[in-house]
Protein backbone atom coordinates (compact mmCIF):
# COMPACT_ATOMS: atom_id res chain seq x y z
CA UNK A 1 0.00 0.00 0.00
CA UNK A 2 1.42 3.38 -1.00
CA UNK A 3 2.08 6.08 1.59
CA UNK A 4 -0.51 8.83 1.92
CA UNK A 5 0.32 12.34 0.62
CA UNK A 6 0.32 13.57 4.22
CA UNK A 7 2.97 11.08 5.25
CA UNK A 8 4.97 12.14 2.19
CA UNK A 9 4.82 15.74 3.43
CA UNK A 10 5.53 14.81 7.06
CA UNK A 11 8.53 12.69 6.13
CA UNK A 12 10.29 15.71 4.67
CA UNK A 13 12.59 15.64 1.67
CA UNK A 14 14.51 12.40 1.12
CA UNK A 15 18.26 12.49 1.83
CA UNK A 16 20.45 13.28 -1.16
CA UNK A 17 21.57 10.20 -3.04
CA UNK A 18 25.26 9.70 -2.32
CA UNK A 19 27.15 6.87 -4.02
CA UNK A 20 30.06 5.66 -1.89
CA UNK A 21 32.80 3.92 -3.84
CA UNK A 22 35.22 1.36 -2.35
CA UNK A 23 38.33 3.09 -0.97
CA UNK A 24 40.46 0.28 -2.30
CA UNK A 25 39.94 1.50 -5.88
CA UNK A 26 41.51 4.92 -5.23
CA UNK A 27 45.02 6.11 -4.65
CA UNK A 28 45.24 9.20 -2.50
CA UNK A 29 47.71 11.75 -1.20
CA UNK A 30 47.93 15.23 0.27
CA UNK A 31 49.25 17.90 -2.09
CA UNK A 32 50.54 21.32 -0.96
CA UNK A 33 48.51 24.37 -1.96
CA UNK A 34 49.89 27.90 -2.17
CA UNK A 35 48.70 30.18 0.62
CA UNK A 36 45.75 32.37 -0.23
CA UNK A 37 44.76 30.31 -3.29
CA UNK A 38 41.22 30.53 -4.60
CA UNK A 39 39.04 27.48 -5.32
CA UNK A 40 39.82 27.75 -9.05
CA UNK A 41 43.55 27.96 -8.34
CA UNK A 42 43.28 24.95 -6.01
CA UNK A 43 41.61 22.99 -8.83
CA UNK A 44 44.40 23.74 -11.28
CA UNK A 45 47.10 22.97 -8.68
CA UNK A 46 45.41 19.68 -7.82
CA UNK A 47 45.11 18.70 -11.48
CA UNK A 48 48.72 19.60 -12.08
CA UNK A 49 49.79 17.47 -9.10
CA UNK A 50 47.69 14.55 -10.37
CA UNK A 51 49.11 14.80 -13.88
CA UNK A 52 52.65 14.65 -12.49
CA UNK A 53 52.04 11.80 -10.06
CA UNK A 54 49.54 9.63 -11.95
CA UNK A 55 50.58 7.06 -14.54
CA UNK A 56 47.35 7.90 -16.47
CA UNK A 57 46.30 11.16 -18.09
CA UNK A 58 43.61 13.15 -16.25
CA UNK A 59 41.02 12.32 -18.90
CA UNK A 60 41.29 8.66 -17.90
CA UNK A 61 40.86 9.28 -14.19
CA UNK A 62 37.96 9.71 -11.88
CA UNK A 63 39.32 12.12 -9.30
CA UNK A 64 38.36 14.56 -6.62
CA UNK A 65 39.89 16.49 -3.77
CA UNK A 66 39.14 17.84 -0.37
CA UNK A 67 40.19 21.36 0.49
CA UNK A 68 38.81 23.93 2.89
CA UNK A 69 39.38 27.66 2.32
CA UNK A 70 42.65 28.77 3.93
CA UNK A 71 44.13 25.25 4.16
CA UNK A 72 47.67 24.87 2.81
CA UNK A 73 47.13 21.35 1.55
CA UNK A 74 44.44 19.48 -0.32
CA UNK A 75 43.75 15.80 -0.07
CA UNK A 76 43.53 14.29 -3.54
CA UNK A 77 42.15 10.90 -4.59
CA UNK A 78 41.89 9.37 -8.02
CA UNK A 79 41.11 6.11 -9.75
CA UNK A 80 41.63 4.74 -13.23
CA UNK A 81 38.30 4.96 -15.03
CA UNK A 82 38.41 1.42 -16.36
CA UNK A 83 38.20 0.08 -12.85
CA UNK A 84 34.50 0.91 -12.99
CA UNK A 85 32.09 -0.92 -15.25
CA UNK A 86 29.57 0.88 -17.48
CA UNK A 87 26.76 -0.50 -15.30
CA UNK A 88 28.39 1.02 -12.23
CA UNK A 89 28.84 4.45 -13.80
CA UNK A 90 25.28 4.36 -15.21
CA UNK A 91 24.03 4.10 -11.63
CA UNK A 92 25.72 7.42 -10.84
CA UNK A 93 23.48 9.39 -13.21
CA UNK A 94 20.86 10.41 -10.66
CA UNK A 95 23.27 10.63 -7.71
CA UNK A 96 23.88 13.89 -5.92
CA UNK A 97 27.41 12.94 -5.03
CA UNK A 98 29.81 10.14 -6.06
CA UNK A 99 32.79 9.85 -3.71
CA UNK A 100 35.03 7.26 -2.08
CA UNK A 101 33.55 6.03 1.22
CA UNK A 102 36.38 7.60 3.21
CA UNK A 103 35.79 11.05 1.61
CA UNK A 104 32.30 11.05 3.13
CA UNK A 105 33.95 11.49 6.54
CA UNK A 106 36.39 14.28 5.65
CA UNK A 107 33.98 16.96 6.92
CA UNK A 108 33.92 15.64 10.48
CA UNK A 109 35.01 17.79 13.40
CA UNK A 110 38.21 16.15 14.68
CA UNK A 111 41.09 17.05 16.92
CA UNK A 112 44.69 17.07 15.55
CA UNK A 113 46.34 13.62 15.41
CA UNK A 114 43.04 11.80 15.08
CA UNK A 115 42.63 8.52 13.23
CA UNK A 116 39.28 7.31 12.03
CA UNK A 117 38.86 3.61 11.32
CA UNK A 118 36.04 2.74 8.97
CA UNK A 119 35.10 -0.92 8.87
CA UNK A 120 33.57 -2.32 5.71
CA UNK A 121 33.06 -5.88 4.41
CA UNK A 122 35.91 -5.33 1.94
CA UNK A 123 38.43 -4.04 4.43
CA UNK A 124 39.51 -1.43 6.88
CA UNK A 125 40.08 2.23 5.94
CA UNK A 126 42.10 4.50 8.17
CA UNK A 127 41.79 8.27 7.81
CA UNK A 128 44.38 10.26 9.66
CA UNK A 129 44.40 13.97 10.43
CA UNK A 130 47.61 15.67 11.50
CA UNK A 131 45.77 18.98 11.59
CA UNK A 132 41.97 19.25 11.77
CA UNK A 133 41.44 21.10 8.44
CA UNK A 134 42.37 18.46 5.87
CA UNK A 135 43.21 14.75 6.29
CA UNK A 136 46.84 13.89 5.72
CA UNK A 137 46.57 10.17 4.86
CA UNK A 138 44.01 7.57 3.93
CA UNK A 139 45.08 3.96 4.02
CA UNK A 140 43.00 0.95 2.99
CA UNK A 141 43.72 -2.61 3.93
CA UNK A 142 41.58 -5.41 2.48
CA UNK A 143 40.36 -8.08 4.88
CA UNK A 144 39.56 -11.63 4.00
CA UNK A 145 35.84 -12.13 4.70
CA UNK A 146 36.75 -15.27 6.63
CA UNK A 147 39.36 -13.51 8.78
CA UNK A 148 39.05 -14.04 12.53
CA UNK A 149 38.50 -11.26 15.07
CA UNK A 150 42.09 -11.60 16.22
CA UNK A 151 43.34 -11.05 12.67
CA UNK A 152 41.11 -7.98 12.38
CA UNK A 153 42.43 -6.55 15.67
CA UNK A 154 45.98 -7.20 14.55
CA UNK A 155 45.36 -5.42 11.23
CA UNK A 156 43.82 -2.48 13.08
CA UNK A 157 46.87 -2.16 15.35
CA UNK A 158 49.21 -2.33 12.38
CA UNK A 159 47.32 0.41 10.62
CA UNK A 160 47.38 2.73 13.64
CA UNK A 161 51.03 2.03 14.20
CA UNK A 162 51.77 2.63 10.51
CA UNK A 163 50.10 6.04 10.53
CA UNK A 164 51.93 7.00 13.72
CA UNK A 165 51.20 9.76 16.21
CA UNK A 166 47.49 9.07 16.71
CA UNK A 167 46.22 10.59 19.94
CA UNK A 168 42.58 9.81 19.22
CA UNK A 169 41.27 6.75 17.42
CA UNK A 170 37.63 6.48 16.45
CA UNK A 171 36.19 3.20 15.19
CA UNK A 172 33.24 3.43 12.86
CA UNK A 173 31.36 0.18 12.38
CA UNK A 174 28.64 1.33 9.99
CA UNK A 175 29.19 2.89 6.58
CA UNK A 176 28.42 6.60 6.26
CA UNK A 177 24.89 7.48 5.15
CA UNK A 178 23.50 10.77 3.91
CA UNK A 179 21.14 12.70 6.15
CA UNK A 180 18.27 14.86 4.87
CA UNK A 181 19.61 18.21 5.90
CA UNK A 182 19.66 21.28 3.69
CA UNK A 183 21.11 19.93 0.45
CA UNK A 184 21.41 23.44 -0.98
CA UNK A 185 23.98 24.41 1.64
CA UNK A 186 25.65 21.23 2.82
CA UNK A 187 25.50 17.48 2.63
CA UNK A 188 25.47 15.77 6.00
CA UNK A 189 26.73 12.22 6.34
CA UNK A 190 26.60 10.12 9.49
CA UNK A 191 28.37 7.00 10.57
CA UNK A 192 27.15 6.10 14.01
CA UNK A 193 27.63 9.19 16.15
CA UNK A 194 30.23 10.64 13.85
CA UNK A 195 28.86 13.48 11.72
CA UNK A 196 30.55 14.84 8.63
CA UNK A 197 29.32 18.13 7.15
CA UNK A 198 30.37 18.86 3.60
CA UNK A 199 29.51 22.32 2.28
CA UNK A 200 28.18 22.12 -1.31
CA UNK A 201 31.24 23.81 -2.81
CA UNK A 202 33.54 21.36 -1.00
CA UNK A 203 31.30 18.42 -1.92
CA UNK A 204 31.39 19.49 -5.58
CA UNK A 205 35.19 19.17 -5.57
CA UNK A 206 34.95 15.76 -3.88
CA UNK A 207 32.75 14.34 -6.65
CA UNK A 208 34.88 12.03 -8.79
CA UNK A 209 32.71 12.12 -11.91
CA UNK A 210 33.79 13.74 -15.18
CA UNK A 211 34.25 17.46 -14.52
CA UNK A 212 32.53 18.60 -17.73
CA UNK A 213 29.57 16.38 -16.89
CA UNK A 214 29.49 17.87 -13.39
CA UNK A 215 29.51 21.40 -14.83
CA UNK A 216 26.53 20.47 -17.05
CA UNK A 217 24.74 19.02 -14.00
CA UNK A 218 25.37 22.23 -12.05
CA UNK A 219 23.93 24.39 -14.82
CA UNK A 220 20.92 22.04 -15.11
CA UNK A 221 20.51 22.35 -11.37
CA UNK A 222 20.60 26.15 -11.63
CA UNK A 223 17.93 25.99 -14.34
CA UNK A 224 15.79 23.70 -12.17
CA UNK A 225 16.14 26.08 -9.23
CA UNK A 226 14.93 28.93 -11.44
CA UNK A 227 11.97 26.79 -12.57
CA UNK A 228 11.23 25.95 -8.93
CA UNK A 229 11.24 29.65 -8.05
CA UNK A 230 8.83 30.30 -10.93
CA UNK A 231 6.60 27.52 -9.58
CA UNK A 232 6.81 29.06 -6.11
CA UNK A 233 5.97 32.50 -7.54
CA UNK A 234 2.98 31.09 -9.44
CA UNK A 235 1.80 29.21 -6.35
CA UNK A 236 2.14 32.38 -4.26
CA UNK A 237 0.18 34.32 -6.89
CA UNK A 238 -2.56 31.66 -6.89
CA UNK A 239 -2.71 31.78 -3.09
CA UNK A 240 -3.00 35.57 -3.29
CA UNK A 241 -5.80 35.25 -5.82
CA UNK A 242 -7.57 32.78 -3.55
CA UNK A 243 -7.28 35.25 -0.68
CA UNK A 244 -8.47 37.95 -3.05
CA UNK A 245 -11.51 35.83 -3.97
CA UNK A 246 -12.41 35.51 -0.30
CA UNK A 247 -11.92 39.24 0.11
CA UNK A 248 -14.13 39.82 -2.92
CA UNK A 249 -16.79 37.52 -1.45
CA UNK A 250 -16.68 39.54 1.76
CA UNK A 251 -16.74 42.77 -0.22
CA UNK A 252 -19.77 41.63 -2.21
CA UNK A 253 -21.61 40.70 0.98
CA UNK A 254 -20.83 44.14 2.38
CA UNK A 255 -21.90 45.72 -0.92
CA UNK A 256 -25.23 43.87 -0.72
CA UNK A 257 -25.82 45.34 2.71
CA UNK A 258 -25.14 48.80 1.36
CA UNK A 259 -27.43 48.21 -1.63
CA UNK A 260 -30.20 47.09 0.73
CA UNK A 261 -29.69 50.28 2.70
CA UNK A 262 -29.72 52.32 -0.53
CA UNK A 263 -32.94 50.68 -1.73
CA UNK A 264 -34.62 51.03 1.66
CA UNK A 265 -33.88 54.76 1.73
CA UNK A 266 -34.78 55.38 -1.92
CA UNK A 267 -38.56 55.98 -1.49
CA UNK A 268 -37.96 58.48 1.32
CA UNK A 269 -35.26 60.25 -0.66
CA UNK A 270 -37.52 60.35 -3.74
CA UNK A 271 -40.20 62.07 -1.67
CA UNK A 272 -37.69 64.62 -0.41
CA UNK A 273 -36.51 65.27 -3.97
CA UNK A 274 -40.11 65.74 -5.06
CA UNK A 275 -40.62 68.18 -2.21
CA UNK A 276 -37.56 70.06 -3.38
CA UNK A 277 -38.87 70.12 -6.95
CA UNK A 278 -42.23 71.32 -5.67
CA UNK A 279 -40.61 74.07 -3.65
CA UNK A 280 -38.64 75.16 -6.70
CA UNK A 281 -41.73 74.84 -8.92
CA UNK A 282 -43.92 76.87 -6.56
CA UNK A 283 -41.16 79.44 -6.23
CA UNK A 284 -40.91 79.67 -10.01
CA UNK A 285 -44.68 80.05 -10.31
CA UNK A 286 -44.63 82.83 -7.73
CA UNK A 287 -41.56 84.75 -8.75
CA UNK A 288 -40.53 83.76 -12.26
CA UNK A 289 -42.74 83.65 -15.29
CA UNK A 290 -42.11 82.72 -18.86
CA UNK A 291 -42.98 85.82 -20.92
CA UNK A 292 -42.74 84.59 -24.52
CA UNK A 293 -44.95 87.21 -26.14
CA UNK A 294 -43.17 90.00 -24.24
CA UNK A 295 -39.80 88.65 -25.45
CA UNK A 296 -41.02 88.38 -29.05
CA UNK A 297 -42.44 91.93 -28.84
CA UNK A 298 -39.10 93.22 -27.57
CA UNK A 299 -37.33 91.55 -30.51
CA UNK A 300 -39.78 92.50 -33.25
CA UNK A 301 -41.09 95.79 -31.87
CA UNK A 302 -44.70 96.46 -30.82
CA UNK A 303 -45.77 96.80 -34.46
CA UNK A 304 -42.87 94.89 -35.98
CA UNK A 305 -40.88 98.07 -36.53
CA UNK A 306 -37.55 96.65 -35.30
CA UNK A 307 -37.54 93.76 -37.74
CA UNK A 308 -36.36 94.50 -41.30
CA UNK A 309 -39.25 94.17 -43.72
CA UNK A 310 -37.48 91.54 -45.84
CA UNK A 311 -37.01 89.26 -42.86
CA UNK A 312 -39.84 86.79 -42.14
CA UNK A 313 -40.22 84.91 -38.83
CA UNK A 314 -41.04 81.28 -39.56
CA UNK A 315 -41.01 79.85 -36.04
CA UNK A 316 -40.73 81.00 -32.45
CA UNK A 317 -39.80 78.78 -29.52
CA UNK A 318 -39.41 79.54 -25.82
CA UNK A 319 -39.51 77.88 -22.41
CA UNK A 320 -38.78 74.24 -21.61
CA UNK A 321 -35.11 73.46 -21.86
CA UNK A 322 -34.35 76.96 -23.16
CA UNK A 323 -35.13 78.43 -19.75
CA UNK A 324 -37.30 81.36 -18.80
CA UNK A 325 -35.28 84.10 -20.46
CA UNK A 326 -34.38 82.73 -23.88
CA UNK A 327 -36.35 82.75 -27.10
CA UNK A 328 -35.35 81.19 -30.42
CA UNK A 329 -36.59 82.66 -33.70
CA UNK A 330 -36.14 81.02 -37.05
CA UNK A 331 -35.80 83.65 -39.74
CA UNK A 332 -36.00 83.56 -43.50
CA UNK A 333 -34.99 86.32 -45.92
CA UNK A 334 -34.02 87.01 -49.50
CA UNK A 335 -31.83 89.87 -48.30
CA UNK A 336 -29.16 88.16 -46.23
CA UNK A 337 -27.23 91.38 -45.58
CA UNK A 338 -30.00 92.68 -43.33
CA UNK A 339 -29.79 89.86 -40.80
CA UNK A 340 -26.39 90.79 -39.25
CA UNK A 341 -27.57 94.41 -39.09
CA UNK A 342 -30.71 93.25 -37.29
CA UNK A 343 -28.63 91.20 -34.91
CA UNK A 344 -26.40 94.18 -34.15
CA UNK A 345 -29.47 96.28 -33.44
CA UNK A 346 -30.80 93.65 -31.01
CA UNK A 347 -27.48 93.49 -29.20
CA UNK A 348 -27.83 97.18 -28.41
CA UNK A 349 -31.17 96.66 -26.62
CA UNK A 350 -30.65 97.22 -22.88
CA UNK A 351 -32.83 94.25 -21.91
CA UNK A 352 -30.84 91.78 -24.08
CA UNK A 353 -28.11 89.75 -22.43
CA UNK A 354 -26.85 87.92 -25.54
CA UNK A 355 -27.81 87.47 -29.19
CA UNK A 356 -26.55 84.51 -31.22
CA UNK A 357 -27.07 84.00 -34.93
CA UNK A 358 -26.68 80.61 -36.61
CA UNK A 359 -26.95 79.98 -40.33
CA UNK A 360 -29.30 77.12 -41.24
CA UNK A 361 -29.22 75.02 -44.43
CA UNK A 362 -30.90 77.12 -47.15
CA UNK A 363 -32.37 76.52 -50.59
CA UNK A 364 -32.58 78.86 -53.56
CA UNK A 365 -32.60 82.60 -52.89
CA UNK A 366 -34.00 82.17 -49.36
CA UNK A 367 -31.46 82.26 -46.51
CA UNK A 368 -32.43 80.76 -43.18
CA UNK A 369 -31.11 81.69 -39.74
CA UNK A 370 -31.65 80.79 -36.15
CA UNK A 371 -31.63 83.79 -33.82
CA UNK A 372 -31.22 82.98 -30.13
CA UNK A 373 -31.86 85.90 -27.81
CA UNK A 374 -31.38 85.73 -24.07
CA UNK A 375 -32.83 88.49 -21.90
CA UNK A 376 -31.56 89.73 -18.58
CA UNK A 377 -33.64 88.28 -15.70
CA UNK A 378 -36.28 90.78 -14.61
CA UNK A 379 -35.67 93.06 -17.60
CA UNK A 380 -39.11 92.35 -19.10
CA UNK A 381 -42.42 92.96 -17.36
CA UNK A 382 -45.74 91.26 -18.17
CA UNK A 383 -47.82 93.21 -20.67
CA UNK A 384 -50.64 95.16 -19.02
CA UNK A 385 -54.13 93.86 -19.65
CA UNK B 1 6.50 20.86 3.59
CA UNK B 2 7.89 23.19 0.96
CA UNK B 3 11.19 21.33 1.14
CA UNK B 4 9.33 18.09 0.40
CA UNK B 5 7.63 19.67 -2.59
CA UNK B 6 10.91 21.16 -3.70
CA UNK B 7 12.68 17.82 -3.56
CA UNK B 8 9.76 16.21 -5.40
CA UNK B 9 9.81 18.92 -8.09
CA UNK B 10 13.57 18.79 -8.56
CA UNK B 11 13.46 15.01 -8.90
CA UNK B 12 11.03 15.22 -11.87
CA UNK B 13 12.08 15.08 -15.51
CA UNK B 14 12.62 18.39 -17.28
CA UNK B 15 9.49 18.04 -19.43
CA UNK B 16 7.40 17.47 -16.30
CA UNK B 17 8.89 20.56 -14.68
CA UNK B 18 8.20 22.63 -17.80
CA UNK B 19 4.65 21.27 -18.00
CA UNK B 20 3.98 22.17 -14.39
CA UNK B 21 5.44 25.65 -14.85
CA UNK B 22 3.34 26.06 -18.02
CA UNK B 23 0.11 24.93 -16.36
CA UNK B 24 0.69 27.14 -13.34
CA UNK B 25 1.61 30.10 -15.57
CA UNK B 26 -1.57 29.70 -17.63
CA UNK B 27 -3.63 29.33 -14.46
CA UNK B 28 -2.10 32.50 -13.02
CA UNK B 29 -2.73 34.48 -16.22
CA UNK B 30 -6.33 33.25 -16.54
CA UNK B 31 -7.15 33.83 -12.91
CA UNK B 32 -5.46 37.23 -12.93
CA UNK B 33 -7.45 38.28 -15.97
CA UNK B 34 -10.78 37.07 -14.56
CA UNK B 35 -10.04 38.46 -11.12
CA UNK B 36 -9.01 41.87 -12.40
CA UNK B 37 -12.31 42.11 -14.34
CA UNK B 38 -14.32 41.18 -11.28
CA UNK B 39 -12.40 43.45 -8.92
CA UNK B 40 -12.75 46.35 -11.35
CA UNK B 41 -16.51 45.76 -11.60
CA UNK B 42 -16.72 45.53 -7.82
CA UNK B 43 -14.90 48.80 -7.25
CA UNK B 44 -16.98 50.54 -9.92
CA UNK B 45 -20.22 49.32 -8.34
CA UNK B 46 -18.89 50.18 -4.91
CA UNK B 47 -17.97 53.69 -6.04
CA UNK B 48 -21.42 54.21 -7.58
CA UNK B 49 -23.12 52.98 -4.41
CA UNK B 50 -20.96 55.25 -2.27
CA UNK B 51 -21.86 58.23 -4.43
CA UNK B 52 -25.56 57.32 -4.33
CA UNK B 53 -25.47 56.87 -0.55
CA UNK B 54 -23.74 60.22 -0.11
CA UNK B 55 -26.41 61.81 -2.30
CA UNK B 56 -29.08 60.17 -0.15
CA UNK B 57 -27.30 61.40 2.98
CA UNK B 58 -27.43 64.93 1.60
CA UNK B 59 -31.17 64.75 0.95
CA UNK B 60 -31.93 63.08 4.27
CA UNK B 61 -29.83 65.65 6.14
CA UNK B 62 -31.73 68.49 4.48
CA UNK B 63 -35.12 66.80 4.72
CA UNK B 64 -36.58 69.08 7.39
CA UNK B 65 -35.26 72.17 5.64
CA UNK B 66 -36.71 71.14 2.25
CA UNK B 67 -40.10 70.15 3.66
CA UNK B 68 -40.25 73.39 5.55
CA UNK B 69 -39.37 75.33 2.36
CA UNK B 70 -42.09 73.47 0.46
CA UNK B 71 -44.68 74.22 3.15
CA UNK B 72 -43.57 77.84 3.24
CA UNK B 73 -43.80 78.17 -0.55
CA UNK B 74 -47.22 76.47 -0.64
CA UNK B 75 -48.53 78.69 2.15
CA UNK B 76 -48.20 81.65 -0.21
CA UNK B 77 -50.86 80.10 -2.44
CA UNK B 78 -54.60 80.37 -1.85
CA UNK B 79 -55.81 76.73 -1.74
CA UNK B 80 -59.20 77.71 -3.14
CA UNK B 81 -57.59 79.06 -6.32
CA UNK B 82 -55.34 76.10 -7.02
CA UNK B 83 -56.31 73.77 -9.88
CA UNK B 84 -56.31 70.02 -10.08
CA UNK B 85 -55.83 68.36 -13.51
CA UNK B 86 -59.55 68.40 -14.28
CA UNK B 87 -60.01 72.03 -13.31
CA UNK B 88 -56.86 72.98 -15.18
CA UNK B 89 -58.30 71.56 -18.40
CA UNK B 90 -61.70 73.18 -17.78
CA UNK B 91 -60.23 76.59 -17.04
CA UNK B 92 -57.85 76.59 -20.03
CA UNK B 93 -60.62 75.53 -22.41
CA UNK B 94 -62.92 78.20 -20.95
CA UNK B 95 -60.28 80.94 -21.36
CA UNK B 96 -59.66 79.82 -24.95
CA UNK B 97 -63.39 79.90 -25.68
CA UNK B 98 -63.66 83.39 -24.14
CA UNK B 99 -60.78 84.56 -26.38
CA UNK B 100 -62.17 83.04 -29.56
CA UNK B 101 -59.31 80.58 -29.87
CA UNK B 102 -59.81 76.95 -30.87
CA UNK B 103 -57.61 74.57 -28.97
CA UNK B 104 -56.96 70.89 -28.50
CA UNK B 105 -55.85 69.80 -25.07
CA UNK B 106 -53.96 66.69 -24.10
CA UNK B 107 -54.27 64.80 -20.85
CA UNK B 108 -53.52 66.86 -17.77
CA UNK B 109 -51.20 64.99 -15.40
CA UNK B 110 -49.25 65.76 -12.27
CA UNK B 111 -45.67 66.57 -13.19
CA UNK B 112 -44.43 66.57 -9.61
CA UNK B 113 -46.36 65.49 -6.55
CA UNK B 114 -45.69 64.66 -2.94
CA UNK B 115 -49.24 63.62 -2.22
CA UNK B 116 -50.20 66.91 -0.63
CA UNK B 117 -48.98 69.28 -3.31
CA UNK B 118 -48.84 68.78 -7.07
CA UNK B 119 -47.78 70.68 -10.12
CA UNK B 120 -50.05 69.62 -13.00
CA UNK B 121 -49.13 69.86 -16.63
CA UNK B 122 -51.44 70.27 -19.62
CA UNK B 123 -50.30 70.17 -23.27
CA UNK B 124 -52.30 72.60 -25.43
CA UNK B 125 -52.41 72.91 -29.20
CA UNK B 126 -53.72 76.18 -30.58
CA UNK B 127 -55.35 75.63 -33.97
CA UNK B 128 -55.23 78.18 -36.75
CA UNK B 129 -56.05 81.49 -35.14
CA UNK B 130 -55.31 85.13 -35.76
CA UNK B 131 -52.66 86.91 -33.74
CA UNK B 132 -55.06 89.19 -31.86
CA UNK B 133 -57.19 86.31 -30.51
CA UNK B 134 -54.09 84.44 -29.49
CA UNK B 135 -52.75 87.52 -27.68
CA UNK B 136 -56.02 87.78 -25.74
CA UNK B 137 -55.84 84.10 -24.80
CA UNK B 138 -52.25 84.58 -23.72
CA UNK B 139 -53.26 87.61 -21.66
CA UNK B 140 -56.05 85.67 -19.93
CA UNK B 141 -53.67 82.88 -19.06
CA UNK B 142 -51.13 85.32 -17.65
CA UNK B 143 -53.81 86.94 -15.50
CA UNK B 144 -54.32 83.63 -13.72
CA UNK B 145 -50.68 83.56 -12.58
CA UNK B 146 -49.31 82.15 -10.34
CA UNK B 147 -52.05 79.48 -10.30
CA UNK B 148 -51.59 78.99 -14.05
CA UNK B 149 -48.35 79.41 -15.94
CA UNK B 150 -47.15 78.90 -19.50
CA UNK B 151 -43.92 76.93 -19.30
CA UNK B 152 -43.33 76.23 -22.99
CA UNK B 153 -44.50 77.95 -26.16
CA UNK B 154 -43.71 77.33 -29.82
CA UNK B 155 -45.59 79.10 -32.60
CA UNK B 156 -45.37 79.63 -36.30
CA UNK B 157 -47.40 81.33 -39.01
CA UNK B 158 -49.63 79.24 -41.27
CA UNK B 159 -47.74 79.16 -44.60
CA UNK B 160 -50.95 79.40 -46.63
CA UNK B 161 -52.30 82.25 -44.50
CA UNK B 162 -49.53 84.19 -42.76
CA UNK B 163 -52.02 86.33 -40.81
CA UNK B 164 -52.87 83.25 -38.76
CA UNK B 165 -50.66 81.25 -36.47
CA UNK B 166 -50.64 77.83 -34.91
CA UNK B 167 -48.98 77.16 -31.57
CA UNK B 168 -48.23 74.44 -29.05
CA UNK B 169 -47.81 75.26 -25.41
CA UNK B 170 -47.60 73.67 -22.00
CA UNK B 171 -49.68 75.14 -19.20
CA UNK B 172 -49.00 74.23 -15.58
CA UNK B 173 -51.08 74.65 -12.48
CA UNK B 174 -50.38 74.29 -8.79
CA UNK B 175 -52.66 72.14 -6.66
CA UNK B 176 -53.06 71.79 -2.94
CA UNK B 177 -54.99 68.69 -1.97
CA UNK B 178 -57.22 68.97 1.03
Amino acid sequence: MSASPLSFLRAGPPPPKVVLLPDGLFFSRAVPITAGATAAEVASQVELALESSSPFPLAQLYYGWYWTPGAEQAFVFASYRRRFTTEQTAAWADAELVIPASAALFGGAVEPATTLLLNSPEGLTAIHWESPAVPSRVVFRPIDPEASDEQRVQLREELIRGLGGSRTVIDLLVPPAADSGQPDREIVLRSGDFVSRLPVTTAAALDVRDKAELAARRSARQRDIVLWRVVLGCAAALCLFLLGEFALLGGNAWHKVRLTQLNARAPTVDKIKQSQELATGIDDLLTKRLLPIEMVTAILGTNGERKPADVVVTRIQSGGTLGLYTVVLELQTTNAAQVPVYRAALQKLPECDSVNLDVLPSQGVQSKYRLTVTFKPGALKPQPA
Amino acid sequence: MIRSFRAFFLSRALREKLLLVGFLGVAVVMWASAYSSRITAFFRAEHNTTVALKDQDYWLTHRAQIESATQKAASQMDPSKTLDPVHLTVVVRQLAGDSGVRINTGRAEPEVSNGQFSINRLPVQVLNTDWHAFAVFYQHLQERAPYLAITELAMQPIPANPSQIMATMTVESFEIRH
